[in-house]
């Protein structure tokens, strides 16, 4: 066998064992799918930070359609915490609404409620305590390939309780597109270096000089459940392929998730 | 303890049953003037025992018996002369004259048709047994069929070539399984003399665990499943190994693009003992090593087989048979990350004949599938195996009372014992060890089942089986409420029972005969099914997990009805068939939208149980012999669920539903030296579940789901050629050249279909679909001396 297609059977038995996506033979074809009634989306966060709180809410479109999520700017959005204090969100843009008064307190549970029109929204989240962000560093990883910079969030997990966590990534203050989560299901108690290594092209890697910035955030059980499906979702290679478990009641999709929030960054040398 | 105590339940169970038996055969002997043939039918050749070869009786057309599984036969008749007539199809017919004034035990060895007078044989036993036997449901596959086929990268697939007969579907490129009458994957009993084997996949689907060089006969049950089977719902693929040749030494094997095979058997003493080594190893990682690129030197990519067995014969009425099978594919990315996978398989068996019609056979089985995946990173090393481990105990008898009822009896015990997942730290990491918890069972079963011919026309196979699983501790075992949410735990001391399940099996199987060349056939059987195999991804995986019922998890149950119109032509050159079938399913599993499977510590949260129903009709035209021949196949079928949870409690379509479904095969001797062969299969692509919308949701656009299994897959359709050149073809030494081209007209069939934004317009979105294979050539060469 010649040695191109031994290649290629390696990349792709090793691709598919990965699950990521293969790149050979593709093609794009042209997939009649339905059309649906629109559902409409509501991504709610509140933390205990600088940003307090925020509520998007748009609606799903059909596949034909172009990505233009136009907000829905007709809806009441409250937030209430079980200190007593409710507050009434304000439209920012169309379909943002923030919060602006209302604490993110560690310990707090907080209910969203979004009213449109006579359909009603709503979805609990508690604020779990912070674990301390101890440090940020990038290291060098030769784990596929060349040797890449990856960025590594470092803390000390406690062993008293189940944490969940998410990570989002900034390189020079751009979002990267990854949904980092993890869990401490195998490494409770343990001192956690976890990789958040962004997948892409190769111009796409971190070089020397980049800002790196690494949001922290411990986020209760049903968010995390929410993002690993979410991911899923997003992988579409699941069993099941299915929409995000949520924890929003009354038939939208999204998520609300009180969590707390701790930033570090670093410069690459 | 409980082992003991369910196997003597068992014999309890059947004490009155064996009392009526020999009730039945002292009647027969007291009638004085009956005496029995008994024997084993052989090729001259290698000694090696022909299964299914039949004896007939001149004298008495319409009587006769066929060999079992171990060569051996039983026939009681009147004292008189006979002449006993033996086929065995690829072999000439034997005439033997007998004076049957005692009780005989014959060994008749077939000498195999000379090259010229053979051809191509493809076909079963008995010019007409698809006509005759009252066995609906069932396809024989002749090893030397399956030899002449196309196959991808010239690998010979048993698993392959079965996917070519109607009511059998491929799962897919890239895919290990196949589905049986609208049946799931992992309803498919898969058995190695005996053993069952878990994952019958290399390289994640392309090529099948069975090498087809140790292998004497496959059988697959697809509908009617005789009482001696059990434990899966949809068929049962029985697979025999060769014993060995105790005449002479023979070395066989092959290269092909991909791997090497060398089998080597011979006599240990001669015609009573024999041992048989196969082994096959892929070397295209051989190759890795000459490449520029440091990451592909250090990978490997490989997998071995190793099938060894030894026959011994003790005595005039004793053999024993040892056999095993080990083999392991290999990946790995440098020394980084590694996963090997492979089962091993080990039956020893002692046949034992008790009189000249009753026969014993006692297995002891042993059968293990298991994954490793080893990882090594800067800061954490760990490895995470996984393991389904089986010990098994058969013992069964054949008893053969008159030449109208054959019976079979027997008790089956498995102890299963399933590791979920491990994770031991190898190195520097901050991973603690830990594991899911294990789960023990034990699977207990005892059927009796009659063929019995009733007259001319009428010929039943009845049967029961009585199946129990019981689940035990030691082990944590959880209540779930409605929304399947635990709501608190049981905790099981080691040996504690948790569960038992029973299960009444009945079987039952029959032919009439409309006239010479036709008749009916009908079927019901229960069959039950106790693990079942959870998946990740859309795709088969090593790392899929084998559960056993439990407290949640309940046993699949089917039942299937069916009915055939089976006709033979030309003095049986043409075999015609027409098969329908309705099957009813329940406890079938589905997974939760955004099920996690693999590292989910409860894993019957993920999933929802409801009921199936799969329904069609199989067509099958068939031209046995002559320089071309070959079959035309086709299934018209559906196959539902409906199960609470999925898809607004409507019936949605299972995975594995197929509205149609086409295979044409053909082989034809066009010389001396060459032969040429050709298939094309077709199929409505499966259900699959595609977005009906999308949304924007972390700043990323997110694909929409409405319903379960809602599209489907682009139709299917592919043609595969070969040609064999035979090289040299004498008595000492012979070889050939085999070439194929797999997928020759290139169809890109998608593997998968995915969504995703335009790279030049992100504000659209668009489908893509990725195909595996174009247009696949190889060349193998193949000896025997």
């Amino acid at each position: 066998m010649k040695l191109y297609q031994m290649r290629y059977l390696l990349l792709l038995l090793a691709a598919a064992l990965l699950t990521q996506f293969l790149t050979a033979c593709e093609r794009v074809v042209d997939i009649d799918l339905n059309t649906t009634s629109p559902r409409y989306v509501i991504e709610g966060y509140l933390t205990n930070g600088e940003n307090p709180g925020q509520v998007t809410i748009t609606r799903t479109k059909n596949f034909s359609d172009n990505n233009v999520f136009e907000g829905i700017s007709n809806a009441v959005v409250t937030i209430s915490d079980n200190a007593g204090t409710t507050e009434t969100l304000t439209q920012q843009s169309p379909g943002i609404y923030t919060v602006s008064s209302l604490a993110g307190v560690p310990g707090r549970s907080y209910h969203m409620v979004v009213t449109i029109g006579d359909e009603t929204f709503s979805a609990v989240s508690t604020m779990p305590t912070p674990v301390p962000f101890d440090s940020l560093y990038v290291e060098e990883v030769t784990t596929f390939g060349d040797g890449r910079l990856v960025p590594y969030a470092l803390f000390n997990d406690p062993a008293e309780e189940d944490n969940f966590y998410r990570y989002e990534l900034y390189i020079n203050n751009q979002k990267v597109n990854n949904i980092f989560i993890s869990r401490d299901q195998y490494n409770n108690g343990r001192t956690v270096r976890r990789s958040l290594p962004r997948f892409g092209d190769d111009e796409d890697d971190i070089k020397p000089g980049d800002n790196i910035l690494v949001e922290m955030q411990s986020i209760e059980r049903p968010v995390y459940d929410y993002f690993y499906s979410l991911n899923q979702t997003i992988g579409q290679n699941a069993a099941a392929p299915g929409n995000p478990v949520t924890n929003i009641t009354g038939g939208a999709l999204g998520y609300f998730s009180a969590h707390t929030v701790q930033r570090r960054n670093v410069v690459v040398e | 303890m409980l082992f003991t105590s369910t196997c003597t339940n068992a014999i309890r169970l059947f004490a009155p049953l064996l009392f009526c038996l020999v009730q039945l055969s002292q009647h027969a002997v007291a009638q004085a003037t009956k005496y029995t043939i008994s024997g084993t039918i052989k090729n001259k050749a290698s000694g090696e025992t022909l299964i299914g070869a039949t004896v007939r009786v001149a004298e008495l057309p319409g009587t006769g018996a066929a060999t079992n599984e171990f060569g051996n036969f039983s026939i009681t008749l009147p004292a008189a002369s006979y002449t006993l007539l033996i086929d065995y199809v690829g072999f000439q017919q034997q005439q033997q004259q007998v004076n049957l004034d005692k009780s005989l035990r014959l060994t008749i060895g077939l000498e195999s048709q000379s090259r010229q007078l053979s051809e191509v044989v493809v076909t079963s036993t008995r010019a007409d047994q698809n006509v005759r036997s009252p066995q609906a449901g069932v396809e024989k596959l002749d090893m030397q069929e399956i030899n002449l086929l196309p196959v991808l990268m010239g690998e010979r697939d048993v698993l392959k070539t079965v996917q070519l007969l109607p009511g059998i579907k491929s799962a897919g490129e890239g895919n290990a399984g196949f589905y049986v009458r609208g049946g799931g994957a992992d309803q498919n009993l898969i058995l190695l003399d005996d053993a069952p084997v878990y994952n019958a996949s290399h390289l994640l689907g392309f090529f099948s665990t069975f090498n087809s060089d140790a292998i004497k006969d496959v059988t697959v049950y697809k509908g009617g499943m005789p009482a001696e089977y059990g434990g899966r719902l949809s068929s049962v693929l029985d697979i025999k190994m060769n014993d060995g040749n105790n005449q002479d030494y023979k070395v066989s094997g092959g290269i092909g693009l991909i791997s090497a095979r060398l089998n080597v058997e011979g006599p240990i003493q001669k015609d009573k003992s024999s041992f048989l080594i196969s082994g096959r190893r892929t070397y295209a990682d051989t190759f890795l090593k000459l490449s520029g690129d440091d990451n592909f030197r250090n990978s490997s990519l490989y997998f071995y087989d190793l099938n060894a067995k030894l026959s011994y014969t003790l005595s005039e009425k004793d053999r024993l048979f040892v056999s095993g099978y080990f083999g392991r594919d290999k990946l790995g990315f440098r020394d980084q990350f590694g996963i090997d996978w492979g089962n091993a398989t080990g039956t020893v068996r002692w046949s034992h004949l008790i009189s000249d019609r009753l026969f014993s056979n006692t297995s002891f089985i042993f059968s293990d599938y298991s994954y490793k995946i080893g990882i090594n990173t800067n800061n954490n090393n760990f490895e995470i195996t996984s393991r389904i481990q089986d010990l098994n105990l058969k013992q069964e008898f054949d008893f053969f009372p008159n030449p109208q009822n054959a019976i079979k009896f027997g008790i089956n015990a498995i102890y299963h014992k399933v590791v979920p997942g491990e994770i031991s730290v190898t190195g520097e990491s901050n991973i603690n060890p830990s594991a899911l918890q294990e789960r023990y069972s034990l699977e207990n079963a005892a059927y009796i089942t009659n063929t019995w011919t009733a007259n001319e026309r009428l010929s039943l196979i009845y049967g029961l089986r009585v199946t129990s699983f019981s689940i035990f501790g030691k082990g944590d075992f959880y209540t779930l409420n409605q929304n399947r949410e635990v709501t608190g735990f049981t905790s099981y001391g080691s040996g504690e029972i948790v569960k038992t399940y029973f299960n009444l099996e009945p079987r039952l199987s029959g032919a009439y005969q409309l006239n010479e060349t036709s008749s009916l056939k009908a079927s019901y059987a229960r069959t039950s099914q106790y693990l079942h195999l959870l998946s990740n991804s859309t795709t088969t995986n090593p790392t899929d997990r084998w559960v056993p019922s439990s407290n949640n998890i309940k046993p699949g149950l089917a039942d299937q009805v069916s009915l055939g119109y089976f006709r033979n032509f030309s003095d049986n050159l043409y075999e015609f068939g027409v098969e329908g079938y309705y099957k009813h399913m329940q406890n079938q599993i589905d997974y939760k939208d955004g099920a996690n499977i693999t590292n989910s510590d409860i894993v019957e949260t993920e999933l929802l149980f409801g009921k199936g129903r799969a329904y069609g009709v199989e067509f099958f035209l068939k031209k046995k012999y002559g320089r071309f021949n070959g079959w035309i196949g086709y299934t018209l079928s559906r196959s539902e669920r409906l199960i609470e949870g999925i898809n607004n409690n409507n019936w949605y379509a299972a995975r594995q539903d197929r509205t149609h479904d086409i295979s044409i095969v053909g082989i034809y001797q066009l010389s001396e030296k060459w032969t040429l062969s050709g298939n094309w299969v077709y199929n409505t692509g499966n259900a699959v579940t595609f977005p009906s919308g999308k949304y924007r949701v972390d700043d990323q656009v997110v694909f929409y789901y409405t319903e379960r299994n809602g599209y489907r897959m682009p139709d299917y359709h592919r043609m595969d050629i070969g040609a064999t050149k035979t090289l040299k073809d004498t008595e000492k030494y012979s070889s050939e050249l085999v070439f194929s081209i797999y997928n020759v007209y290139g169809r890109e069939n998608a593997f998968l279909i995915n969504f995703r934004e335009n790279e030049v317009d992100p504000s659209r979105t668009e489908a893509y679909q990725i195909a595996l294979f174009k247009m696949v050539p190889s060349i193998s060469y193949n000896f025997r001396f």
